[in-house]
């Protein structure tokens, strides 16, 4: 074969030298790749990631907050995350203490998880305020503009919880 | 007439809000480098920037239509294009920039047509940053699903307008590249003019896109890949 440059002719040696970088290429993708499978197999997901079960309700009605997240966790996710939670734990001390509202965050990646993503029509990570009766889903909002108001955090807390305080005063 | 204004401003917004997040900055500033670094002509350098935004438009209209019209269904979209995208791109751009860089050659592209494929990649211009906004735009980030399917979506379809917000939005997503591409080939083409080394700065500004390609492949494939939280 001759070289397209050169014109030189060019030996089996000199392809595979110039082979060599892709094959470099492409051994460590697959070697990223199989580094990526041997971590899910060894289970490093945490006991917050591990699958929610749905246990009997104390209260017959109770307003349930959900963070959905992914095993990708982006800073903003993060953020909303942190701010989500400080708006309940701050405003809603009380209802968390007695059970009228509840706090879980669910990967929605890990085995027995991905219903959520069909129940509540999940497309990216996202806070979703469900209003469970007697141990079942009866009504829930995806709290949307989480997502625009993430540069704001005083207005962020406001609507997370303005949002849980109709919820809670809806149904209690 | 009021509310046509606001809805397309809020578009707008909405998009630039995306650009600014955290979550998009590797593939920012990889574009950013891409249509920036024919510095010595910085109309070529806005023209770049102007196809850049038009060719995230363009997707973020084709997948808007392909939800609004029930073809797929908004989850899967969204899911798959923020898994399956990344996950794709970040070797991509590794790959993409050794060749910039002159690192990897890729035999198979030798000889055919004119030059390599580095310089064929390199010298890409308008149509190449077109490709650039297609494909950035396609891999999703939490932040772009949140505000596009969560914010724009539904402001589009409430308005009536359901694909030219989507433009609008894209347009805005690529609106601060151009703008950093734009200050950059200005200021660097000034100095490289005073210096009468505008040469040399277009080489350089070539290496340096070549490198910005290879360490933000590096970190997609590292945080969507391998799984790290960077």
């Amino acid at each position: 074969m001759r070289d397209a440059g050169t014109g030189r002719r060019r030996g089996p040696g000199r392809r595979f030298a110039a082979l060599l970088p892709t094959l470099l290429v492409i051994a460590v993708g697959l070697g990223l790749l199989h580094a990526r499978s041997l971590a899910q197999a060894t289970g490093k997901e945490t006991v917050a990631d591990a699958p929610t079960i749905m246990t009997p309700s104390v209260r017959p009605h109770r307003v349930i907050a959900y963070y959905f997240h992914t095993t990708y966790r982006c800073a903003s996710c993060r953020a909303i995350e942190a701010y989500s939670r400080e708006a309940i734990e701050t405003a809603f001390a009380d209802q968390l203490k007695d059970g009228r509202l509840v706090w879980r965050t669910v990967n929605t990646e890990v085995k027995g998880n991905e219903h959520f993503v069909k129940d509540y029509n999940l497309y990216t990570k996202s806070l979703v305020l469900v209003n469970e009766v007697r141990g079942k889903p009866a009504q829930w909002k995806n709290l949307e503009r989480v997502w625009q108001l993430l540069q704001d955090k005083t207005k962020f807390l406001r609507y997370v919880q303005d949002e849980t305080r109709a919820y809670l005063s809806a149904r209690s | 007439m009021t509310e046509p204004l606001l809805a397309a401003g809020s578009a707008l917004w909405l998009g630039i809000l995306t650009s600014i997040s955290p979550c998009p900055l590797a593939s920012n500033v990889a574009a950013v480098s891409y249509v920036g670094r024919r510095v010595g002509a910085p109309h070529r350098v806005v023209l770049a920037g102007v196809a850049y935004s038009l060719g995230r438009a363009l997707t973020y209209v084709l997948v808007a239509a392909a939800v609004v019209t029930s073809l797929l269904s908004m989850p899967t979209v969204s899911f798959f294009l923020q898994q399956r995208m990344n996950q794709v791109l970040g070797p991509l751009l590794v790959v993409a920039g050794l060749v910039m860089l002159g690192w990897l050659r890729l035999p198979w592209f030798q000889g055919r047509g004119t030059g390599g494929l580095e310089q064929r990649l390199a010298g890409a211009g308008i149509p190449g940053a077109a490709g650039l906004g297609v494909v950035f735009a396609l891999s999703f980030c939490p932040v772009s699903a949140g505000l596009f399917f969560g914010g724009l979506l539904p402001l589009a379809t409430g308005s009536g307008s359901r694909f030219v917000l989507p433009a609008i939005y894209g347009v805005g997503t690529g609106l601060p590249v151009l703008l950093l591409a734009a200050l950059l080939a200005l200021g660097v083409g000034g100095i490289g003019r005073t210096f009468n080394a505008l040469a040399r700065f277009e080489r350089v500004a070539m290496r340096v896109t070549g490198g910005v390609f290879v360490l933000a492949g590096i970190y997609l494939v590292l945080t969507h890949i391998v799984g790290l939280s960077i």
